[in-house]
């Protein structure tokens, strides 16, 4: 069963207006209510049934249930685990039983995996955070290297201009050739975290796999939503 | 969600990731992906999509 419990089954683009209801519909949620989907979904009658999946969808994003979900573990481990979850795992509560075990739910107390994923799509300016910084014990000097190459890397970078006489064929917008290729601007963000790391010890790389965990998978599903505007 | 994320082109996964969970504005996420504003709304909608599929898919 789906987990938001519908389909999106027609490319979102033939209704300008989902954009904006989705948008509204996000705009209650991060201002911190609670709104009903459905109550919303029929302010626009017409477009309910298209829209309500993509509200299910983005209230994933700020449920409880967005947490890492922890799993089926075997019966005899369940009060060892309820009383000393592994590495830095806090139970939420228990979402139930059954013939294989108990199902719970936890996050992961130190970053989540979603806060993970964040930190490894900021590339280098990941090193600037505050959080990142302080858990990789980061020296003056190192932080003012890194502030370099970050500052270098964007200025001239991912998101800089070209220059004069740069190559064209970009994607992005109709000032296309004036910006970098989406594949350019991850070439110098690698580039840039790679110069940010050899900055580090051994200690503070091992440290900055533990904060952001396993890379972030590239696999791209076939589907008709995957290829981008 | 982070495993429906993981399976999103990147592209999606960005600006999903810098809209909903960085709590980027538009405009902030049209400027540090190097896009327009429409260019991203789009991108969002269809990301939202996409991992709607992708979830299904994985439930």
């Amino acid at each position: 069963m789906s987990p938001t419990g519908q389909r999106i089954s027609k490319l979102p683009e033939h209704d300008p207006r989902l954009l904006l209801a989705a948008q509204a519909y996000l705009a209650e949620l991060e201002g911190g209510g609670r709104p009903d989907r459905r109550a919303f979904a029929s302010r626009y009658p017409d477009l309910a049934a298209e829209l309500e999946p993509y509200l299910a969808t983005l209230d994933l994003f700020h449920s409880p249930a967005a947490t890492l979900p922890f799993g089926l573990h075997p019966p005899a481990r369940e009060e060892a685990l309820a009383a000393e979850p592994p590495g830095d795992f806090r139970i939420l509560r228990e979402i139930g039983r059954g013939g294989m075990g108990t199902v719970y739910d936890a996050v992961q107390t130190s970053l989540g995996r979603l806060h993970q994923i964040a930190l490894q799509l900021q590339g280098p300016r990941a090193f600037r955070e505050p959080e990142v910084a302080a858990a990789l014990k980061l020296t003056a000097q190192q932080s003012e290297r890194i502030r370099a190459v970050v500052a270098e890397t964007f200025t001239n970078g991912p998101h800089g201009p070209r220059g004069p006489g740069g190559a064209s064929g970009s994607r992005h917008g109709p000032g296309g050739s004036s910006e970098k290729s989406h594949n350019e601007r991850d070439r110098d963000m690698q580039a840039a975290r790679a110069r940010i790391l050899a900055l580090l010890t051994p200690e503070q790389t091992q440290r900055w796999q533990e904060i952001t965990g396993a890379p972030y998978g590239g696999r791209v599903p076939p589907g008709p939503y995957c290829s981008p505007p | 969600v982070a495993d429906g994320l993981e399976q999103l082109p990147s592209d999606y996964r960005e600006v999903l990731v810098l809209r909903n969970l960085e709590g980027l504005t538009f405009p902030q996420v049209a400027e540090r992906m190097g896009r327009s504003l429409d260019s991203v709304e789009k991108l969002w909608i269809r990301g939202l999509a996409r991992l709607q599929q992708v979830l299904e898919g994985v439930a």
